[in-house]
């Protein structure tokens, strides 16, 4: 995202103009667009005048109050809905539009409070350095995912799927030959759906040594069409492994090792190990992992929270005094020495948080019975 | 009095009503006056009389409570004829009084505070004939009666008339204060109460004590009816004064006959309805006719040749069909093992042994020969692991084998659990090498993973075989420790002791592996302390006949499909099949008729195919792309639901990370995996009391909890088989990060 200027006042409210460059930054925008935030962009609208039959598409600017949003990771598209502001020549005020934030034209969103996760999440998406994107296949016999792994996101680029018969003793060539053509197919897939340029890394995993085919399947293919692109990039592929092809083999990729390393600083990759913390104390049953908000906001009161584990679901709620407690409940962790963990509902890992009420903290002591002392009350 | 007086209009109200009624029982009403032509005196003597003997009243025998009523019958008519302000109002303090909310009690209460006015007969003749009503309802429900007696009235004082009245005529007033409501309390009284009411009175005359409380008592006690009956009041009633009765009449018939309104409204709305019917009619024939449809291709077909069921049965029970499944931690020898024991029964010629032997050698693979007769693929042979299972087949004089040898390594698991859904029993080999069999049997090391799946997948039998044997030189004392540790272990999982045997065997050498060693032989010699038992394949054989659902609907699991002759092979699960017969195939929903059936890996055609057979089955008219393997191919009358969400019972094992809803997991059943996840925890049992434990629901589900939960598959829709209707389709496992995590059986779709 490219911050094109910005105008904050003392009281907290003030503008920016900003201007979004890939999806990722359409998905930050959702999380930082907010309804009743003012937005004033150039947006094509057609136009129907007075005695033409005609109508006419004219670029215009409008301001808006925004009163929904809509994002599909898939389709990249961000919707944003509303009532003008102000009138135009064109435009009546109070009317409704609904338009798509595009990479082309700048625009300025106003807000009347800016509180410290919008300049946090503002501030991230306008700093390019940390950005990484990853891809990652996961496969087993007859099943392939290949996703796109970004900051905030994980997207399913292509499934493949082919049955392949066992082998039979004394013959297995049908089955040999049916899985070459399986992992042919994988390889092809990669080398057109992942643009390696932009990609930081990828990751190849499966049970057992099909990985490695993949691998060198790959590298085969491109050495017969002499891709000498694909050649310089052949630093940028891990194999590793993974229990199974589906979706959910992701998760173990993130955790290897060799994986962390490429990926080293990059959020989403530790925001995994965090998660992976949490759940292990969880089972563990050490009374040190607690969620729901209740529990979170004893604990944290407390003092004694070492990681607050939030999605971005939570701040992205309509009740604006429900954000505020959030927000509240961030600044005290951190000022209590904690660490604040905003997980990207996009991520496997955010789903998962999610799941468990979508706030959760690791503790830096055991605290028994946070959840006990809350039926008392009631 | 002055109630009365003061409230003339509701009271004629009542009284139209009360003349309606009178008209309606006016046959009965006239046996009833004639009855009463007892003194008043009379009367009240055998009241007291009966106040005197309680003791009867309260037994209140069929008779005693109907001569009781003709008392009461007497008296009222005796006060139509004319009698005295006191004895009426005797007459009302006692009807009240035996009518909490009776039927017959308040109306004539209020009937006779308006005779003091005017002597009216016909409203007198209605309380008599109201009387004569409960009185012959009251016949029946005798017993409730006497149940609903009070016992405290029986010691009440005798009656005293002169200050009864006083106070009866203060009560009246109060009655008749009440307007419209002493009458549909009246009315409203369900019968039986008013049939206690009755036997009350009879109890106690005068219980001046318990007059208000009687009293209080009532209070209509069902609203709805009250309501219908204040609508009836309505209806029936108009202001009219009552003197004009033909007038009254004929309002009154005017007004019970529809108006002409009415009538046009019923019309329409009778010719609207018929013309709804009519489109309902039509909806369900042509719903019927559209579900017809899909059924009419759909149908049973019969058998294409008479086969002999019994014989074929027979055939089976004494040379069964036996599928056993080798499992164990990887380099264990599992299919070293298989390899003998086919190579020993001749399935591998010598020539084509001689010919893998060489290539291994090549490779300098030697010790790997016998493995490569089950290991055929590049992969499995460069790098020495199984990776998928191979079945193959052989039969002894006793039994018909199908031999599944299953990867031990644990990224393939998924195939094991493959074979291990097709197999009758599971053949474990450990290697009894120093530290091997500690390796495999450690917290990392699949022989425990594998023990647990092959309990969790309903094995029913288990065959540990010590493996190897030739490396610890037969060694009795590590036969036994494998086998004390291994014994424990089998316990915890679930085994019973009969159902695990143990023999001590190398497939390398082929010692005690299809036949027990030679007596005389320095084999037999080491193998001394066996006292020789019987050899592995022998343990086969003994094995018990496993029980076949034979009777419920064919099911079979499709894991093979012959794209080009539309052949789909698999293991039958239940029931049988004949050429012929029409077969169905879920979830794709095709059918089709069996062309041919063929049996075992010799693919013998057959007529029939049997629970527990391998049968490949060719079906015609189907587009075989649709079907993939993990399909069940069923009878086309039996029906199998398709779903992607079930009610389950789950156990779990050692976790690493608690159990999430939401969370995803791979879902194996039979030889279908499927990515899938909680979306319900129904319930959850105690750990220690194993009952469903009370405290609040949990969003994880942690180590060894076990639970009811909703399973929601992700990606495709399946189909499901119960557990009771199906012991291993019903069964699954589920598997996380390489480990399987718990087991579980349908319960509910």
């Amino acid at each position: 995202m490219k911050l094109i200027s910005h105008n904050f006042e003392k009281d907290t409210s003030g503008s920016v103009t900003l201007k979004a460059e890939d999806k990722e930054d359409l998905f930050t925008l959702y999380n930082l667009i907010q309804k009743r935030d003012e937005i004033r962009l150039k947006t094509f609208r057609n136009i129907k005048k007075e005695g033409k039959s005609k109508a006419d598409k004219k670029l215009l600017t409008l301001t808006v109050s925004v009163e929904d949003m809509d994002f599909i990771p898939e389709d990249e598209n961000m919707r944003i809905k509303g009532k003008t502001t102000t009138p135009t020549e064109d435009v009546p005020v109070d009317s409704y539009h609904s338009f798509e934030i595009d990479y082309q034209y700048p625009f300025t969103l106003k807000k009347d409070s800016w509180d410290a996760v919008s300049v946090e999440v503002l501030q991230t998406a306008c700093n390019t350095d940390n950005k990484a994107e990853m891809g990652a296949v996961v496969l087993q016999e007859g099943v392939a995912h290949i996703c796109l792994i970004t900051q905030n996101m994980t997207m399913l680029k292509t499934k493949i799927e082919k049955p392949i018969p066992k082998k039979k003793r004394g013959d297995s060539k049908d089955h040999d030959k049916s899985l070459d053509k399986f992992i042919t197919l994988t390889a092809e897939t990669v080398i057109r759906d992942l643009n390696l340029d932009n990609l930081k890394a990828v990751v190849l995993a499966s049970p057992g040594f099909l990985a490695r085919n993949l691998y060198d399947k790959i590298f085969q293919i491109a050495t017969s069409q002499n891709d000498k692109v694909l050649h310089s990039h052949k630093a940028k592929f891990v194999v590793t492994h993974s229990s199974t092809g589906y979706l959910q083999g992701l998760e173990e990729v993130l955790k290897n090792e060799e994986v962390q390393k490429k990926l080293s600083d990059t959020k989403f990759a530790k925001d995994v190990l965090i998660l992976d913390e949490f759940f292990k104390r969880l089972n563990d049953d050490d009374c040190t992992a607690w969620y729901g908000p209740q529990e979170c906001k004893k604990a944290v009161e407390m003092g004694a929270v070492k990681n607050l584990l939030i999605t971005d679901s939570l701040f992205r709620s309509d009740d604006i005094s429900k954000r505020q407690q959030y927000i509240e409940l961030s600044d005290l962790v951190r000022s209590t020495g904690g660490d604040v963990n905003v997980f990207s509902s996009l991520h496997e890992s955010g789903k998962q948080v999610d799941q468990v009420t979508g706030v959760a903290v690791i503790l830096k002591y055991p605290v028994p019975d946070l959840d006990e002392e809350e039926e008392e009350e009631q | 009095m002055s109630g009365s007086d003061t409230e003339g209009k509701p009271l004629s109200k009542l009284q139209i009503l009360a003349r309606a009624r009178a008209q309606k029982n006016s046959e009965q009403a006239a046996v009833d006056s004639s009855v009463g032509s007892v003194s008043i005196l009379d009367s009240l003597k055998r009241n007291r009389l009966s106040n005197e003997t309680p003791s009867s009243a309260s037994s209140s025998s069929a008779s005693s409570a109907n001569t009781g009523l003709g008392k009461l019958a007497s008296l009222r008519s005796s006060t139509s004829s004319g009698s005295t302000k006191s004895i009426s109002i005797l007459d009302s303090l006692r009807q009240k009084k035996e009518g909490p909310g009776s039927a017959s009690t308040s109306t004539a209460t209020l009937l006779q505070s308006d005779a003091k006015k005017k002597p009216m007969t016909k409203l007198q003749e209605l309380a008599a004939s109201k009387a004569q009503r409960s009185n012959s309802i009251n016949n029946k429900p005798l017993k409730s009666v006497a149940t609903s007696t009070p016992a405290s009235p029986q010691s009440e004082k005798p009656v005293n008339p002169q200050s009864a009245s006083s106070l009866a005529s203060t009560e009246a007033s109060h009655i008749t204060n009440d307007k419209t409501t002493p009458l549909t309390f009246a009315d409203l009284i369900p019968k039986p109460l008013a049939a206690s009411a009755t036997a009350t009175f009879f109890q106690n005359i005068n219980p001046i004590s318990s007059f208000s409380a009687l009293f209080a008592i009532s209070i209509p006690t069902k609203p709805s009816s009250y309501k219908r009956k204040l609508k009836e009041l309505n209806l029936n009633t108009v202001n009219f004064p009552d003197t004009n009765i033909p007038l009254a009449k004929k309002i009154k018939t005017n007004f019970n006959s529809a108006s002409p309104d009415d009538i046009a409204l019923k019309a329409q709305s009778q010719s609207q309805s018929q013309s709804k019917q009519k489109a309902k009619e039509e909806e369900v024939k042509l719903s019927e006719a559209v579900s017809s449809l899909k059924i009419t291709p759909k149908s049973v077909t019969k058998p294409k040749f008479k086969t002999d069921i019994q014989a074929e049965l027979l055939k089976r029970k004494t040379k069964p069909n036996t599928s056993f499944v080798i499992i164990g931690h990887v380099d264990a020898g599992k299919s070293t093992l298989t390899g003998r024991l086919l190579l020993d029964q001749k399935i591998v010629d010598k020539n084509t042994y001689t010919k893998l032997q060489r290539e291994a050698e090549k490779q300098g693979k030697g010790s790997f020969s016998l493995a490569w007769v089950m290991d055929q693929s590049p992969e499995e042979r460069s790098r020495g692991v199984t990776i998928d299972i191979c079945s193959t087949q052989f039969a002894t004089p006793n039994a018909n084998f199908t031999i599944v040898d299953a990867p031990g390594h644990r990224d393939f698991i998924p195939n094991m659990i493959t074979g291990v859904a097709q197999s009758d029993i599971a053949v474990l080999v450990v290697d009894s090498s120093v530290n091997a069999f500690e390796a495999g049997f450690n917290l990392d090391g699949q022989t425990k993973e594998h023990t647990v799946l092959a309990r969790s997948l309903g094995i029913e039998k288990i065959v540990v075989a010590v493996n190897k044997m030739d490396n610890v030189d037969w060694s009795e004392a590590r036969f036994e420790e494998i086998k004390g540790q291994f014994t424990e272990f089998l316990k915890m999982v679930g085994y019973k002791e009969d159902q695990c045997s143990f023999v001590p065997c190398s497939g390398l050498s082929g010692l005690n592996v299809s036949q027990r060693p030679q007596v005389g032989s320095a084999d037999e010699r080491r193998l001394n302390w066996y006292h020789g038992g019987p050899s592995l394949l022998e343990v086969l054989e003994q094995s018990d006949k496993f029980e076949r659902d034979v009777d419920l609907p064919f099911v079979l699991s499709v894991s093979e499909i012959n794209q080009s002759n539309s052949e789909f092979s698999g293991r039958v699960e239940t029931g049988m099949i004949q050429v012929g017969e029409t077969v169905s195939f879920a979830p794709s929903g095709q059918y089709g008729v069996v062309d041919s059936i063929k049996l075992n890996e010799t693919l013998d055609s057959s007529r029939i195919a049997i629970a527990g057979d391998t049968a490949t089955i060719k079906v015609r008219n189907i587009t075989v792309e649709e079907i993939l393997p993990g399909d069940l191919m069923t009878v086309v009358s039996n029906e199998i639901p398709i779903g992607d969400k079930f009610e389950s019972k789950l156990v779990l094992f050692d976790l690493k990370k608690p159990v999430l809803l939401g969370m995803q997991f791979v879902l194996f059943r039979g030889n279908t995996q499927q990515p899938a996840k909680i979306s319900k925890i129904i319930s959850l049992f105690d750990k220690v009391t194993g009952e469903v434990s009370s405290k609040k629901k949990p969003k994880h589900l942690s180590s060894k909890q076990t639970a009811i939960v909703e399973i929601e598959l992700v990606g495709r829709k399946i189909p499901l088989q119960l557990f009771k209707d199906n012991k291993h389709l019903g069964r699954f496992v589920l598997r996380k990060d390489g480990d399987t995590i718990g087991a579980g059986v349908v319960e509910k779709i």
